[in-house]
């Protein structure tokens, strides 16, 4: 629970925000690069309660402007692309991939290269890793160093990357990542039918402990098992993003991210990768089809999200047959586009939710103060070093010993 | 005419607004009775501007709680219903329909008793009658007594409760129906003309209104002086700040016309249809839907919007209808919307024949204030036989008062 005032200063993300200047300070990822062709269409891409367009170019470089003409705000998402340059449909103003105005057609041609010269197109620095276009939306002249995840350092055919587009705030898509509660409880249906998670249904109210990272908190949740052995979830959580899931053994890695869009929208992002080899297939099946909006089949409030009554009645816990995901998905979505943190009800096991939310406000705190970005984002971190676990071990040592890269082999 | 301040103290009605407070003290009806099954999908209702969510148990008894689970307030329209409790999909807190919460799966076993026992669910009192789940939001215990107006007394088989969600704030729809003046002219095209010694009562567009206070507002009579020398009097009763039983001659039913604010746009605009003394036969209620869009729990749900010109047909009215609409119910709900979701009085004109309206507003304001200043709110400083009241339309010998004719046993004329 929180007071309305500190909710506010946490959610709200629009420009001049506290948070919204503190999350442009961090990388984050825009859109798939599948999104992207040389010379095709320009995308739209809002976040952070602005708006942009993102290209691919003809020589395959991507460009990363404020959507609106720099002339008259025309969309450049209407833009012709070609000759590595958007050209605005409108006056035929010319801005190259860097940036740069190339052509300003409409201006008398004895002072159009002078002209050119005086426009300012707002244009952001992109990478392209881990199948994705990343972006740098802050101030600084040189942004940060980039995140050397895993998964942004695999070639294509071992990532399967998705996006979902989702109508709530984003902390309430980073605490339903965050809250391993819920997984034996809500998506008991699912387990049960692949015939997985059985350590973690077998006990609903884990132990949560958290080891302080530079970049955010690895975190164990801890469950007592039938035959006397303990099973860890070892979680990694870069803030304010990122959260490394872990999965069963011979499953590919997982990373979920929520991206903030505005206030009201959200990002919601799937990255499965396998260090080793070739991932054979999708991941995800039963959603829209669409890996850009994988959601998009999901309804909405008015049509209950499709939950199927009759289907509950037969014995599936929350009626969404789909995927397992959109039970995630719906159960934010169903708190409010912006839920009331000061009429919840926290407990024991929502420590971790907790411990997430006074980190995020001590560092808009702190950040506003100090103009100093939090997590670790300009200390030297090795983000090649951070994998999450799910692992059953003896009690004889601590989750805490365990090197997630290199785990202990044990048999049963 | 309104100040600005004085209209936005009348509107709005969220959380802590003086208005939403004032509102809250009284049994509104939330949703039919109908549209909840046992065990069956809890449905989303929102009033004053808060979501709720209602629901009925194995046994049959009501739910109605807050919307969000007061966990982490994921909604509980997803949650099972079953073994007379909801149970949160999310994370399997468990309410039962008495709103006490009886399991948290998510919490240590040895501290679930005790926890559970610290958690509060908002829950409101709740009565099923007169086809409708009605509840009390405010914050007295016990509850203010339930309204036992006559057709809340009534087997289902006399009832016909209807519902409109309007795009508009609830004082456009409370003083439509206040607003006697209208029907001869916005509704002339579906009047039916009447014959004998009635004839010339549309005509009469300028009726003289008088009004007797009451205790939980007021009986109104609106007057009209007949060819024939007798009068005619719609005698209107109004039980503020929300309910209207308005006079209507056979072969109609009685009708109570209430205005329940949702939120500061929007209205459910509700429409009790009784017989107090027979069974609604099937022709009559098929013949009062036929005249709407047919949704018993939306029934304006065709009636368009500002877009489309909520679908007025200007070739019918070339040919002579006078407002285009297409059915009675509309031309009213057409002109409420049409004004805006949330009218500025400071912008009208009003005329004589608005002086119900006028006072009425009066009446309100006076009792948000009296209200904030800690005193009853109107209706609560005496007991109200609600029973008794009952609109009537009648025809009468000038020389007697409206207000001595029974409602209940009233005179009857020779044609």
């Amino acid at each position: 629970m929180m007071t309305r005032e500190e909710n506010e200063l946490m959610c709200r993300v629009a420009p001049g925000t506290p948070m919204g200047q503190m999350l442009r300070e961090y990388w984050a990822p825009a859109l798939r690069s599948q999104a992207l062709e040389a010379d095709g269409a320009p995308v739209r891409v809002r976040m952070l309660g602005e708006n942009y367009i993102a290209f691919r170019a003809s020589d395959g470089r991507v460009g990363f402007f404020d959507e609106g003409c720099p002339h008259r705000c025309t969309s450049l998402a209407l833009a012709r692309n070609e000759d590595n340059a958007l050209t605005c449909i409108f006056h035929g103003w010319k801005i190259d991939v860097s940036g740069k105005v190339v052509e300003v057609p409409s201006e008398p041609p004895e002072r159009r290269a002078e002209f050119a010269t005086k426009v300012r197109v707002r244009h952001y620095p992109v990478r392209e890793a881990g199948d994705t276009i990343w972006v740098y939306l802050g101030q600084r002249e040189t942004p940060p160093k980039f995140y050397n995840f895993e998964f942004n350092l695999l070639p294509s055919n071992q990532l399967d990357v998705y996006r979902a587009v989702m109508h709530c705030n984003w902390v309430q898509g980073l605490e339903a990542v965050l809250d391993s509660a819920h997984i034996g409880l809500m998506h008991r249906s699912w387990l049960r039918n692949f015939n997985r998670g059985n350590e973690t249904m077998a006990n609903n109210s884990p132990i949560f402990e958290v080891v302080a990272k530079p970049y955010g908190f690895c975190e164990g949740a801890l469950r007592d098992l039938w035959d006397g052995t303990s099973y860890a979830r070892i979680r990694e959580v870069v803030m304010p993003y990122y959260s490394f899931i872990p999965t069963d053994p011979g499953d590919p890695n997982f990373m979920i991210c929520a991206i903030p869009i505005d206030d009201e929208w959200t990002a919601q992002w799937y990255y499965f990768y396998d260090l080793k080899q070739p991932l054979k297939g999708d991941c995800l099946v039963g959603h829209s089809g669409d890996k850009n909006n994988f959601c998009s089949s999901m309804g909405s409030i008015d049509n209950m999200w499709k939950q199927d009554r009759k289907a509950m009645k037969e014995g599936h816990w929350t009626g969404i047959t789909s995927i397992l995901q959109f039970e995630d998905f719906v159960a934010e979505e169903s708190m409010g586009a912006i839920v009331d943190r000061s009429r919840e009800y926290l407990g024991s096991s929502d420590s971790i939710i907790i411990r997430a939310r006074r980190m995020l406000l001590q560092a808009v705190r702190e950040y506003q103060r100090s103009g100093i970005p939090p997590f670790g984002l300009l200390d030297e971190v090795d983000y090649t070093k951070v994998r999450a676990l799910g692992i059953r071990f003896k009690n004889d040592i601590s989750w805490k010993q365990i090197d997630t890269l290199n785990p202990p082999t044990w048999v049963e | 005419m309104l100040t600005r301040e004085d209209n936005e103290l009348l509107c709005r009605v969220g959380p802590g607004t003086p208005m939403g407070m004032l509102g809250r003290e009284y049994w509104v009806p939330a949703l039919r009775a109908a549209t909840l099954q046992a065990d069956g999908a809890p449905m989303r209702v929102r009033l004053f501007g808060d979501n709720f969510v209602a629901f009925r148990a194995t046994d049959g008894r009501l739910g109605f709680f807050d919307e969000g689970c007061p966990h982490r307030c994921t909604s509980l329209a997803l949650a099972r219903n079953e073994d007379n409790a909801l149970t949160c999909i999310f994370h399997g807190w468990k309410i039962d329909v008495s709103g006490k919460v009886v399991d948290v799966p998510s919490e240590p076993p040895e501290r679930r008793t005790e926890f559970a026992a610290k958690v509060r669910v908002r829950h409101y009192p709740v009565r099923e009658a007169g086809g409708v789940v009605w509840v009390y939001l405010g914050r007295r215990q016990p509850p203010p007594r339930f309204y036992d107006f006559e057709f809340n007394r009534l087997p289902a088989s006399h009832l016909m409760p209807l519902r409109a969600l309007l795009h508009c704030n609830w004082l456009q729809g409370f003083e439509a129906v206040l607003d006697a003046a209208h029907v001869g002219i916005l509704h002339k095209s579906w009047l039916v003309q009447p014959a004998g010694k009635l004839a010339g009562l549309a005509a009469v567009t300028a009726p003289t209104f008088e009004l007797l206070a009451k205790p939980y507002g007021f009986r109104e009579a609106a007057l009209r002086d007949l060819r024939d020398g007798t009068c005619y009097a719609r005698i209107r009763e109004v039980v503020l700040p929300f309910f209207s039983f308005i006079p209507n001659d056979p072969p109609l039913q009685s009708l109570c016309i209430a205005a329940i604010p949702i939120d500061d746009e929007w209205t459910a605009q509700w429409y009790f249809w009784y017989d107090p003394a027979a069974p609604i036969q099937p022709p009559a209620r098929d013949w009062q839907l036929s005249r709407t869009s047919g949704d018993p729990d939306n029934f304006c749900s065709t009636l368009g919007s500002a877009e489309n010109n909520w679908g007025q047909d200007r070739a019918k009215m070339k040919d002579g209808h006078w407002s285009g609409m297409w059915t009675f119910h509309y031309e009213d709900f057409v002109t409420q919307l049409s004004m805006g979701t949330l009218v500025d009085r400071s912008r009208e004109y009003l005329g004589s024949s608005d002086s119900i309206i006028i006072r009425v507003r009066r009446m309100l304001l006076e009792g948000i204030r009296a209200f904030e200043a800690g005193r009853a709110a109107p209706g609560f400083d005496q007991e109200v036989d609600y029973r008794q009241i009952r609109a009537l339309g009648i025809r009468y010998p000038r020389e007697q008062d409206w207000r001595c004719l029974g409602v209940a046993n009233p005179p009857t004329l020779p044609d």
